[in-house]
């Protein structure tokens, strides 16, 4: 991989995040023409020295400035302060609801790729027949429907009309997930160390991206009980069907596009002379090009897996990081929100970097056209 | 092996299918977790408390948790629906509701953990026989100084110039010079801990000093405590209670409010602000297991075992619910259809007016039961007479209280109500105030005076002022509401009918979240006028901002955030914070309201009906109470299984 390429990169990755730290400090400050207002629940405008020690209890006292290089201290430190609405450090409140938005995005993102690119390929195979355009009537009803209108329905009839699934929650009312950290990781290590034995051996890349994820679901297994696992499970089917089902006709769309533009390709023409078998083709040839708007979906997707989805966490009542963001703006707990926007900042420019990479792997015309 | 694979490829689609539903279907199947609680009082609720802190937070759920789990001095009676103050009002048990009586007992009936009878009882041509006294140099010294009240200094410490008349006046207002009472209280039997230590008056006492001492954490708590002196325990069962004041309302401020905790417990959290009392110890009736606490999902309160005999059957008309348990319901829709389905047997959260409106005679609601009530709060449209408002001092020739009283005549609050809130709300009355209110403004006849519509007088104002209409009836005036997304439509008919009435156009604009508080604070804002709210509680009187309707007081507070100017409104609302008989302070605010009317500062347009959503699948004897949904202390009390 060409390096100059990738220390740029990583370069404006730094500024960005720089200008998004110091966006993240000085916007809510603009908002609110006192930033300590929020904290001020219950206090009374005239009630001057008690707002006086508030403002000092929490630093608002100190000049702007002050406080700035106070919180890139304490940023660098990976200290957020603390939520004055948990009463918690706000590390530990996002940490525990980052697993919830992982566990559901990851897993739909993975059913909407594979079932995406089964069905955009399968379509783009056969285009302009029934498959075709089933696919293309689905993408315009998805595109119009929103989201949270399915999950609305969905819920309505799934667990109100045919009360087979449950209302609420990723678990039972008043059960806790059991989770035992040290055989996760045991796990988890031994997951590493299997993949890379296994790509030592194989060379190929789907090991990297197979035994991993296969690792990750014997870890969580081996680490939660299975009564626990069979819960959250039972819970997740209804949002991760809402979310999985936009995916699916999106990602199957990307594919098939892609692979429509590929197959009409001059080489894709040559290879075809040369007596290749299609398969070879389509797999060995035209795929490979066809993956690269994927590759952008799926890579703006990787912040979503942490950040979650607000609406359909809000009605689902999933106790992911899209919720804890509403809810930090509900009740201006302004400490947990700039620190949850810094982070999903984080992700977008992290997924960004990563997506330019896998691109430039995939196409390295990418690079070149960077210089 | 190839025969198979033909038929795998040749029904790929069906093998997919199978793949994807499945796992669903055994998960669905053979997943073994049942209700965990049956039995259990269940409540769908849009939050968890983020803390069992009592202090935390003023939400209501955080307020619920804490009724459940502590308790105040006095504690307090609210009056149930169907209590018409004349006749007498049965419960279910047969038992009689006992009104409060302010001629006998100031303090009225105490369900909380004092009494003042044995204490102190009314004596003849006496304050409620509590004493009464002139402070020392001394006291009234230390307590300017605890308000940092310091000549040549505002309360935050920066220099201001003022004569020793201006401060004499400042710290006069700060801190009374005379009438300080002490109140004496004894602790009542049987109230004990959860963790089994016994609860004392020096509980109390060490309360009081905690607040105090970190009043910057625990703030909202801090303020109920701004007119507080002193609080010692004589023993484990008496205190006395010194206040710095001179106000009567001030001790039922504190008495209701203040939820008293464990010396034994608190005296070892040296930082408030980040306590999560995730193992709460309190003297309430329920308490919460730290495992029965999960973070946004539930909460489960529990019946306590070792709770006082004589207090349960003071408390309870029946064996008391087992368990309470609390479920986050994050949306409304889907709470609803919990609701119906049995999950839960009410909503702890008001419902919206456009749900009730959904589900009212739908045949797949038909559990569920709405009841409405009047509730506290009254919107309003609000004129900005700030220093950058449209109708500040000096603006239009001087005829901006003319433009004003025109443009309020030119709103009609029936229509109002008909259109924009489909019959769901109600009149309110002169100075803003409802009509249910003790305190509204009643006409010589005795009527309710109401805002209301005269176009003749709206136009006659206008032409007085100079603004005549045009041929069309147009006339040089327009001006814009700023409102947020969710007032568009009320913003948009008040322009409309202001137009069709007076010929003045009125445009909406949209403002940000958190507009208000902004607006309030910086009181500089360039807007023309907003919509608002106000809200009141029957004991408080007139309250000008909905954000402290939560106080538990009959002490009136008038808070002019409005930024007008007006050394008579001052002069009044001054009258009616220092009076110190009940009857009186009613009369001096409603001097207060004909003052507010007269200046015409804000427009009342309707008082906004609120409902609660209950089954009764699981559990009969709800109690309603006067503008109040079924969630208080006597659904806990008549409750009972079915």
């Amino acid at each position: 991989m060409n390096r100059r390429y990738v220390l740029k990169k990583i370069l404006s990755c730094l500024v960005v995040l720089f200008v998004v730290i110091t966006l993240n400090f000085f916007l809510p400050r603009l908002v609110f023409s006192d930033p300590a207002a929020p904290y001020y629940a219950g206090v009374p405008e005239d009630a001057v020295l008690l707002r006086q020690q508030i403002r000092e209890e929490y630093g608002f006292d100190r000049p702007v400035l002050t406080q700035y290089f106070l919180y890139l201290e304490r940023i660098f430190t990976l200290d957020f302060g603390v939520s004055h609405v948990y009463k918690t450090p706000v590390f530990e409140v996002m940490f525990s609801r980052i697993p919830w938005s992982a566990a559901l995005s990851l897993t739909s993102m993975i059913i909407s790729a594979v079932l995406g690119v089964y069905f955009g390929a399968s379509a783009s195979k056969n285009r302009g027949k029934k498959q075709d355009k089933i696919l293309l009537r689905l993408s315009s009803v998805t595109t119009a429907v929103p989201t949270f209108w399915v999950a609305l329905i969905s819920v309505m009839l799934f667990a109100f009309v045919i009360p087979i699934f449950p209302y609420r929650g990723a678990m039972t009312a008043g059960y806790r997930l059991e989770f035992n950290p040290a055989a996760f990781l045991i796990s988890a290590g031994a997951t590493v160390v299997l993949t890379a034995v296994l790509y030592r051996i194989f060379k190929k890349g789907a090991v990297l991206a197979a035994v991993p994820l296969c690792g990750l679901f014997v870890s969580v297994m081996i680490a939660v009980p299975f009564g626990d696992v069979m819960d959250v499970a039972y819970h997740s089917i209804l949002p991760l069907t809402v979310i999985s089902s936009g995916g699916v006709v999106g990602y199957a769309l990307t594919v098939r596009n892609g692979m429509i533009a590929t197959v009409s390709e001059d080489y894709i023409l040559t290879a075809r002379a040369k007596g290749l078998p299609e398969r070879k083709i389509l797999f060995g040839h035209a795929f490979r090009n066809a993956l690269l708007p994927l590759v952008t979906s799926l890579g703006m997707s990787l912040a979503g897996i942490f950040g979650g989805s607000v609406l359909i966490e809000k009605i689902f009542s999933w106790p992911g990081m899209g919720q804890l963001l509403l809810e930090a703006n509900d009740t201006g707990d302004f400490q947990l929100a700039q620190a949850i926007m810094l982070f999903f900042a984080i992700l977008t420019i992290a997924s960004n970097f990563i997506t330019d990479l896998i691109y430039h792997k995939l196409d390295p015309r990418v690079s070149v056209a960077g210089r | 092996m190839t025969r198979f694979k033909e038929i795998l490829k040749k029904h790929i689609n069906i093998v997919i299918a199978a793949a994807i539903i499945l796992p669903i279907v055994l998960i669905a199947v053979f997943h073994d977790r049942r209700e965990k609680y049956p039995g259990a009082l269940k409540l769908g609720s849009a939050e968890i408390p983020k803390t069992l802190m009592p202090y935390s937070s003023m939400a209501s759920v955080n307020t619920f948790a804490a009724g459940l789990l502590y308790d105040t001095i006095l504690g307090g009676v609210q009056e149930p629906d169907g209590y018409d103050g004349v006749n007498e009002y049965l419960f279910e048990d047969g038992a009689a509701f006992q009104p409060a009586d302010e001629k006998e007992n100031y303090f009225k009936f105490s369900d909380g953990l004092c009494e003042t009878a044995g204490a102190y009882e009314r004596k003849e041509g006496s304050d409620y026989g509590f004493i009464t006294f002139t402070p020392t140099e001394e006291q009234y010294a230390a307590q300017l100084a605890r308000k940092k009240i310091v000549k040549g200094k505002d309360e935050i410490g920066n220099p201001i110039a003022e004569t020793d008349g201006q401060f004499a006046v400042r710290s006069e207002q700060a801190v009374p010079k005379d009438r300080w009472r002490t109140y004496r209280f004894k602790v009542r039997d049987g109230y004990m801990w959860s963790d089994g230590k016994p609860f004392t008056a020096r509980d109390i006492e060490f309360t009081f000093k905690y607040i105090l001492k970190y009043s910057g954490a625990i703030a909202g708590m801090a303020f109920f405590l701004s007119n507080y002196y002193s609080c010692e325990a004589e023993s484990d069962t008496d205190f006395a209670l010194t206040l710095a004041s001179n106000k009567l309302s001030d001790i039922k401020t504190i008495c209701n409010a203040i939820m008293i905790i464990p010396a034994h417990i608190w005296s070892g959290i040296a930082k408030p602000a980040q306590e999560r009392n995730l193992n709460p110890v309190g003297t309430g009736a329920y308490t919460v297991k730290s495992s029965d606490y999960i973070e946004d999902s539930s909460v489960v309160f529990t019946f306590r075992e070792d709770y006082d005999e004589s207090l349960k059957r003071e408390k309870f008309a029946y064996e008391p619910v087992k368990k309470i348990v609390l479920v986050k319901y994050a949306d409304q829709d889907v709470m609803l259809g919990a609701l119906q389905a049995g999950e839960i047997d009410a909503s702890f959260d008001a419902v919206d007016e456009s749900k009730v409106y959904a589900i009212a005679d739908n045949p797949r609601y038909n559990k569920v039961k709405i009841a409405s009530y009047e509730s506290e709060y009254v919107t309003t449209l609000a004129f900005n007479v700030g220093k950058n408002g449209a109708f500040r001092d000096g603006n239009f020739n001087g005829n901006g209280k003319k433009i004003r009283m025109a443009i309020a005549y030119a709103i009609d609050q029936n229509r109002l109500i008909e259109n924009v809130r489909y019959n769901n709300a109600s009149r309110v009355g002169g100075g803003l105030v409802p009509e249910w209110m003790p305190h509204a403004l009643r006409d010589g006849n005795g009527n309710y005076v109401h805002h209301s519509a005269d176009a003749e007088k709206a136009n006659a104002l206008l032409d007085e002022a100079g603004y005549r209409a045009d041929a069309a009836g147009k006339r040089n005036l327009s001006f814009s509401i700023l409102a947020s997304a969710g007032s568009e439509l009320l913003a948009r008919e008040i322009g409309a009918m202001v137009f069709e009435t007076v010929g003045i156009e009125i445009g909406f604009t949209r403002a940000d979240s958190q507009y208000s508080e902004v607006i309030k604070q910086s009181n500089g804002a360039d807007f023309d006028m907003i919509i608002n709210g106000v809200t009141f509680e029957t004991d408080k009187l007139l309250m000008f901002d909905a954000r402290f309707g939560v106080y538990p007081n009959g002490s009136p507070r008038v808070f002019n955030y409005t930024g007008v100017i007006s050394a008579e409104l001052s002069a009044l609302m001054l009258l009616m914070d220092t009076e110190t008989n009940i009857a009186a302070q009613y009369e001096r605010a409603r001097d207060v309201q004909r003052m507010l009317i007269d200046l015409c500062l804000e427009i009342p347009l309707f008082g906004a009906k609120a409902y609660s959503a209950y089954t009764e699948i699981g559990f009969s004897g709800w109690v309603r109470l006067q503008r109040g949904g079924v969630l208080n202390a006597y659904t806990y009390r008549y409750l009972q299984r079915k």
